[in-house]
C-alpha cells in the first residue's frame, strides 16, 4: 500500500507561475507605488496570517481527530499533515513583519507610537514592540515545533509498526490543543485586533478560530479532490468527502453563529467604543460586508444542504473554492479598514500577492506531500478508514 | 463495519439480544425496591415544600424574596440559567454525538435526554413566578389581544420564551421518537395488566417494520441536525438576556459560546452524578462502563477548560478595554464583597476539572462522582457571580446594595431539585434508562463476547 | 386457495437475516415485510426501498417556519404597531433573527415527526397486529408473500427455500392480519 506523490512538472509549472506573479506584484508594490510600502505591508500581513491560519488548521484537524479517537480520517491524514508544514515558513515571513516593526519600517500598528493617545497609553503594558515580538515568537515557535514533532512521529510509524507512536501522537495532540486554545485567541488579538487598538471584543479570538476551521477544511478538501482526480488517492471514497463536506457545512454555520453573536451584541448595546468597528466597515466597505455574509454563510448553507452535493467531488471542490475566497474577503475586512482605511481596494496588488502566497503555500505543501507515503500504513485505525462507510 | 481492536469495548460481559432486553427492562418488570420508595418520598417531600414556597411567593408577592431595586435578579434567574444549563447535556449527547458517530452515547443518551426535559421544566418555573402574577403568564405569548399591542420582539427575554419552549418541544419529540421502539419492547415484555395497555397506547403501534426503521433513521438524523444548532441557540439566547444590556460584566461578546460551553459542562456533571448512582443501583455496570465515564470526563475537561479560558479572556479584556467600569467590575468580582462566590466558582470550574488530565482519576468512579458534584456547585456559583456581582455595584454608588436570599427563595430552589429528582425517579421506574434498540445495534461491533465471534466470521468469509 | 396468504418465519441473528434476505431476494421470493428489534443496516437496500423523502418535508417545514417567523415580526413592527424600543429601527433585523431561527427549527421538527407518523400509519391509538412478541426483543421476523394462485406444493417449496436460509418457525397465515398494519 505504498503510494507516493511525485511533484512533477504538471504541478510544478502552475505553482511557479503563481510564485512569479506574486514576486512581480511585490516588486511593483514596493518600487512603483509611492505609498511608503503601506499597501505592500497590509497585503503581506493579510496573506501571511491567512496562510498561517490555514496551515494551523491542518494541525488542529489532526490533533482533534487524534484526541477524539477518530478513525475515518486516516486515509487522508497525510494531507492536513502536509498543510501544517507551511508553519515554519509562515513564521519566518511573519518575522519579517516583526523585525521591520522593530525598525519602524512599517506603519501597520498604531500602538507602536502611543504618545498622546490616552487609551493607548493605558494599554502600553501589553501593546508594545518587545512584548509583541516575544509573544509572536512564542506562538510561532510553539506551533512549528509541535507540527514538526507530530509529523515526525507519524512518519516514524510508517517504518516501524508500533502502537506507541499512536499513543505518543495523542499526547502531543493534547499538549498542542491546550497551547493552541490559549495562543490562538491571543494571536488573533495581537496580529489582527490590535490593528484597531482602541476597539475590543472578547469573542474576537474565537471568531477568527471559526474562520480558521472553515478555510482550513476547504483547503484540505480541495487538495483531497485534486489528488483523487489525479489518481494519487484511490483509497479516498465518497464517504471521506462526505465527511469533509459535513465539516465545511457545519463550520460555516458555526462561523455565521459567531459572526452574528458579535455583531448583534455590539449593535444592540450601541456603545460608541464598540460600534465604531462596524460603522467603519458599513460605511467604507458596505458591499463587501454583505457579500461576506452571503458567500460565507448563505452560499455554503444552501449549496451543501443536500446529501448529494457533499458526495460529488466537483461540487464540493467548487463550494470549497468559493468559501475560501469568502474567507479571504473576511480577512480583508478584518485587516484593511484598520490599515489602509479609505485607500483599501481589491486591485492588481491584492490579487497578485494573494496568488503569489498561494503558489508559495502550494509549493511547500506539495513538497511535503511528495516526501512521504500518502497512506499512513501502520496507523491502528487505517483499516477502519479504508473500509469506512456510513449510513449517514 | 470493521472496528479496530485498539478501541475499548463498550458493553462488558457475555451478552446477547435477549439478555440486553432483560437487563434493561428488569427494573420495570420487577417490583421496585425499598431504596426507590425511600428516594421518591424524600424528593417529593422537597417538591412539596418548594411548591408551598412558590404558593407563598405568588400570594404575597416578590417581596418574599431578597431581591431589591439594585439586585433585581437573584437566585431565581441564577436557578433558571443553572437548570437550563443542565438541560443541555441530553440533547448534546443524543444529537451532536450522534452526528459525530460516538457509539458510547447509546448507553447514556436516553436518560440524559430525560434529564434535559425535566431540567427545562424546572427552569421554566423560575421566570414564570418571577413575573409575579402567575395567572397572567400568558402575556408573554404573541396573541391578538384587546390591548392591540404585540409582545416586544426586540427583547431577549421574549427570545427566551421562544427558545426555551422550542427547545423543550423539540427535545420532547426527539426523546419520544427514540423511545418508541423501546416502549414497544416493554409492551411485549411487561405482564402487568394495568401497564401493558398503557405501553400499548404509548408505543403508537410500533412493530419494528423495516420500512418504519428506515424512515425513523432518516428522521432521527435530521432531527439531530436540527437539534444540534438548537442546543447552541438556547443557551446563547439565555446569554443574550445579559449580554445585550450595557451592564459591565454582562455586556461582552464572548457570552454566547461561553454559556453554551458552560451549559454542556454542567449538564455532563449532572448526568455523571445521576448515572454513577443509577448504574450501581440498577445493575447496569456492564452497559455504563468505566470507558463511558472516561469519555464523559473528556467532554467535561474540554468544556471546563473552554469555560476557564473564557473567564480569563473576560478578565483580560476588562483590563485591555481601558473602560473603568469594566475594570472595576472584574476587580470587584475577585476582591469585593462577593469574592467568596467568585473563588468557589474558580476552584470548582477551572481548577478541579484539570485533575482529569490524569488518566487514573479520569477512570476513577469515586473521584468522578465527587468532582461532578463540585462542578454542579461551581456552575451554580458561576451564574450567581454573573447575576449578583454585576448588579450589586451600580453605576451610582448611592444605589449600591447587597443581596441575600430569603428562606422562601431557598425553599423554591430545593423544591425544583425535588421536582427534578422525583421526575427522574419516576422515569427510571417506568421507562428504560438505556436505549435498548440502540445498544443492541452496537452489540456486535462493541460487545465484549460478540466481537470475537464477529471477527471470526469475517475472517472465515 | 383464493385468499392472499403469507408465510411467517424468523431468524435469531441479524447476520443470518441479511444473508437469508439476500438469497431469498435472488430467488425472486416476494418479501412483504421484515420486523427487527433494532435498525439493521442495509436491509432497505437489499429490499430495494428508496431513500426516505422525509428530509424534504423537514426542509419545507423549516422554510415555512422561517418565513412565518420573520414575516410576522416584520409585520408587527413595521405595519401593525410600530414601537420605538430603545431607539432601534422599526425593522430591526438582528433582533428578529433568534425568533426566526427558533420558528424554523420548531416547524421543521414538527413537520417531520408528523410526516413520519402519518406515512408510517402509527400514532396514538394505533392498533398494530403483533406477529410475534419477540420481534421487539431478539427475533428477526420475515413475512413472505405466497401469491394468489399458490398450491400446496408451491407453498411447501417456498417453505423449504426459507428454511434453507436458516429461518425457524415457518407458519402459513391469512392476509387479514397483515393488512391491518398497512
Amino acid at each position: 500500500m505504498e503510494i507516493s506523490f511525485s511533484f512533477t512538472s504538471k504541478f510544478k509549472i502552475p505553482v511557479f507561475i503563481l510564485i512569479l506573479t506574486g514576486m512581480a506584484t511585490i516588486g511593483y508594490s514596493i518600487f512603483v507605488l509611492h505609498d511608503h510600502g503601506e499597501r505592500f505591508w497590509a497585503n503581506f500581513l493579510l496573506n501571511n496570517v491567512f496562510a498561517i491560519v490555514i496551515s494551523l488548521c491542518g494541525l488542529v484537524f489532526i490533533a482533534i481527530h487524534n484526541l477524539g479517537n477518530s478513525g475515518w480520517q486516516v486515509a487522508i491524514q497525510r494531507i492536513p499533515e502536509a498543510v501544517s508544514m507551511y508553519l515554519p515558513f509562515g513564521s519566518i515571513l511573519m518575522f519579517i513583519i516583526v523585525i521591520s516593526m522593530c525598525f519602524d519600517a512599517n506603519h501597520l500598528y498604531h500602538w507602536v507610537h502611543p504618545e498622546g493617545d490616552v487609551i493607548l497609553e493605558m494599554k502600553k503594558g501589553y501593546l508594545n514592540v518587545p512584548f509583541f515580538s516575544i509573544r509572536t515568537l512564542i506562538y510561532l515557535a510553539g506551533w512549528t515545533f509541535m507540527a514538526i514533532w507530530l509529523r515526525k512521529v507519524s512518519l516514524k510509524n510508517d517504518r516501524d509498526n508500533d502502537i506507541k507512536y499512536y499513543r505518543k501522537s495523542i499526547t502531543i495532540s493534547a499538549i498542542f490543543i491546550v497551547f493552541f486554545a490559549i495562543t490562538s485567541s491571543m494571536a488573533a488579538w495581537d496580529w489582527i485586533m490590535s490593528l484597531e487598538p482602541h476597539w475590543f471584543s472578547t469573542l474576537f479570538g474565537w471568531y477568527v478560530f471559526s474562520g480558521l476551521l472553515v478555510s482550513g477544511v476547504a483547503v484540505i478538501t480541495l487538495i483531497t479532490v485534486l489528488l483523487k482526480k489525479t489518481g494519487y488517492m484511490p483509497q479516498v471514497s465518497k464517504e471521506h468527502l462526505h465527511d469533509l463536506g459535513k465539516y465545511l457545512f457545519a463550520f460555516s454555520i458555526l462561523w455565521a453563529y459567531l459572526w452574528f453573536s458579535q455583531y448583534m451584541l455590539i449593535w444592540y448595546g450601541n456603545i460608541p467604543e464598540e460600534t465604531v468597528y462596524f460603522i467603519e466597515r458599513l460605511k467604507g466597505f458596505n458591499t463587501l460586508f454583505f457579500i461576506n455574509l452571503f458567500i460565507n454563510f448563505g452560499f455554503p448553507f444552501l449549496a451543501l444542504m443536500t446529501r448529494n452535493s457533499k458526495r460529488v467531488p466537483i461540487i464540493l471542490a467548487l463550494v470549497s473554492i468559493v468559501v475560501l475566497i469568502g474567507h479571504w474577503l473576511d480577512f480583508y475586512l478584518l485587516v484593511m479598514p484598520g490599515t489602509l482605511g479609505e485607500n483599501a481596494q481589491i486591485g492588481f496588488v491584492e490579487i497578485g500577492m494573494t496568488l503569489g502566497f498561494m503558489g508559495f503555500f502550494l509549493f511547500i505543501v506539495f513538497t511535503a506531500l511528495s516526501h512521504a507515503n500518502l497512506i499512513p500504513v501502520n496507523h491502528p485505525y487505517l483499516k477502519e478508514s479504508l473500509e469506512y462507510h456510513t449510513q449517514y | 463495519m470493521y472496528v479496530s481492536p485498539v478501541r475499548e469495548l463498550l458493553i462488558k460481559g457475555d451478552k446477547n439480544y435477549k439478555k440486553v432486553t432483560n437487563d434493561i427492562t428488569k427494573p420495570i418488570v420487577n417490583k421496585p425496591g425499598k431504596l426507590w420508595f425511600l428516594g421518591v418520598s424524600v424528593t417529593s417531600l422537597a417538591a412539596i415544600i418548594g411548591l408551598f414556597a412558590m404558593f407563598i411567593t405568588v400570594r404575597d408577592g416578590i417581596g418574599m424574596w431578597g431581591v431589591n431595586k439594585t439586585v433585581g435578579w437573584g437566585w431565581s434567574i441564577t436557578n433558571l440559567v443553572w437548570w437550563i444549563g443542565i438541560g443541555h447535556a441530553g440533547t448534546f449527547i443524543s444529537a451532536i454525538l450522534l452526528l459525530f458517530r460516538q457509539k458510547w452515547r447509546t448507553s447514556i443518551n436516553r436518560s440524559a435526554e430525560a434529564m434535559t426535559i425535566f431540567a427545562v421544566m424546572c427552569a421554566g418555573i423560575f421566570p414564570l413566578i418571577h413575573m409575579g402574577r402567575l395567572p397572567l403568564g400568558y402575556f408573554i405569548l404573541p396573541y391578538p389581544s384587546t390591548r392591540q399591542l404585540w409582545v416586544n420582539f426586540n427583547s431577549p427575554l421574549l427570545w427566551d420564551v421562544f427558545a426555551i419552549s422550542t427547545y423543550f418541544l423539540v427535545s420532547l419529540l426527539f426523546w419520544y421518537m427514540g423511545l418508541l421502539p423501546d416502549i414497544a419492547t416493554l409492551r411485549d415484555n411487561v405482564k402487568n395488566k394495568i401497564l401493558k395497555p398503557v405501553y400499548k397506547f404509548l408505543s403508537f403501534g410500533w412493530t419494528g417494520s423495516v420500512r418504519h426503521w428506515s424512515r425513523h433513521e432518516s428522521m432521527s438524523l435530521i432531527l439531530a441536525g436540527l437539534a444540534a444548532p438548537l442546543v447552541l441557540s438556547v443557551h446563547s439566547i439565555v446569554s443574550f438576556d445579559f449580554a445585550t444590556s450595557i451592564i459591565p460584566g454582562w455586556h461582552t461578546t464572548i457570552f454566547p459560546p461561553y454559556f453554551v460551553s458552560g451549559a454542556i459542562f454542567s449538564g455532563f456533571a449532572m448526568v455523571l452524578t445521576l448515572m454513577i448512582v443509577a448504574r450501581k443501583t440498577m445493575n447496569l455496570t456492564e452497559y455504563i462502563t468505566v470507558g463511558h465515564i472516561e469519555s464523559m470526563n473528556k467532554i467535561i475537561i474540554t468544556t471546563g477548560s473552554i469555560v476557564g479560558i473564557a473567564y480569563i479572556t473576560e478578565l483580560f479584556m476588562a483590563w485591555y478595554s481601558g473602560v473603568i467600569y469594566e475594570r472595576f467590575t472584574f476587580y470587584n468580582r475577585a476582591l469585593g464583597p462577593y469574592a467568596w462566590a467568585y473563588w468557589i466558582m474558580m476552584t470548582c470550574n477551572v481548577i478541579s476539572p484539570q485533575l482529569l488530565w490524569i488518566r487514573k482519576l479520569r477512570r476513577s468512579i469515586l473521584f468522578t462522582f465527587i468532582l461532578s458534584i463540585f462542578i454542579n456547585i461551581g456552575m451554580w456559583f458561576e451564574r450567581f457571580v454573573i447575576v449578583v456581582t454585576s448588579l450589586h455595584r451600580d453605576y451610582l454608588p448611592s444605589s449600591w446594595q447587597m443581596y441575600k436570599p430569603t428562606l422562601t427563595e431557598i425553599a423554591i430552589f430545593a423544591g425544583s431539585l425535588g421536582i427534578f429528582f422525583t421526575l427522574f425517579l419516576l422515569f427510571i421506574r417506568f421507562f428504560p434508562v438505556i436505549a435498548i434498540a440502540e445498544v443492541k445495534s452496537i452489540l456486535k461491533s462493541s460487545g465484549e463476547k460478540q466481537v470475537n465471534i464477529t471477527q471470526n466470521l469475517l475472517e472465515n468469509e | 386457495m383464493n385468499k392472499n396468504k403469507y408465510l411467517k418465519a424468523y431468524y435469531d441473528d441479524d447476520g443470518l437475516l441479511i444473508k437469508g434476505l439476500k438469497s431469498l431476494k435472488k430467488e425472486g421470493v416476494e418479501i412483504l415485510d421484515v420486523l427487527t428489534p433494532f435498525p439493521v443496516h442495509d436491509i432497505d437496500k437489499i429490499l430495494g426501498y428508496r431513500r426516505s423523502w422525509i428530509a424534504r418535508v423537514g426542509f419545507i417545514g423549516g422554510a415555512v417556519g422561517a418565513v412565518i417567523g420573520f414575516g410576522f415580526q416584520v409585520w408587527v413592527f413595521t405595519v401593525d404597531y410600530p414601537l420605538n424600543i430603545g431607539g432601534k429601527p422599526f425593522l430591526a433585523v438582528p433582533s428578529f433573527i433568534p425568533v426566526t431561527f427558533e420558528m424554523t427549527v420548531l416547524c421543521a421538527a414538527f413537520a417531520m415527526v408528523f410526516a413520519f407518523l402519518i406515512r408510517s400509519k402509527i400514532g396514538p391509538g394505533a392498533e398494530p397486529f403483533i406477529h410475534d412478541e419477540r420481534s421487539t426483543d431478539d427475533r428477526f421476523l420475515i413475512l413472505v408473500g405466497v401469491g394468489k394462485n399458490a398450491t400446496e406444493e408451491t407453498v411447501s417449496e417456498l417453505k423449504n427455500k426459507i428454511s434453507n436460509t436458516g429461518a425457524q418457525g415457518i407458519v402459513l397465515k391469512d392476509d387479514v392480519e397483515l393488512s391491518k398494519n398497512y
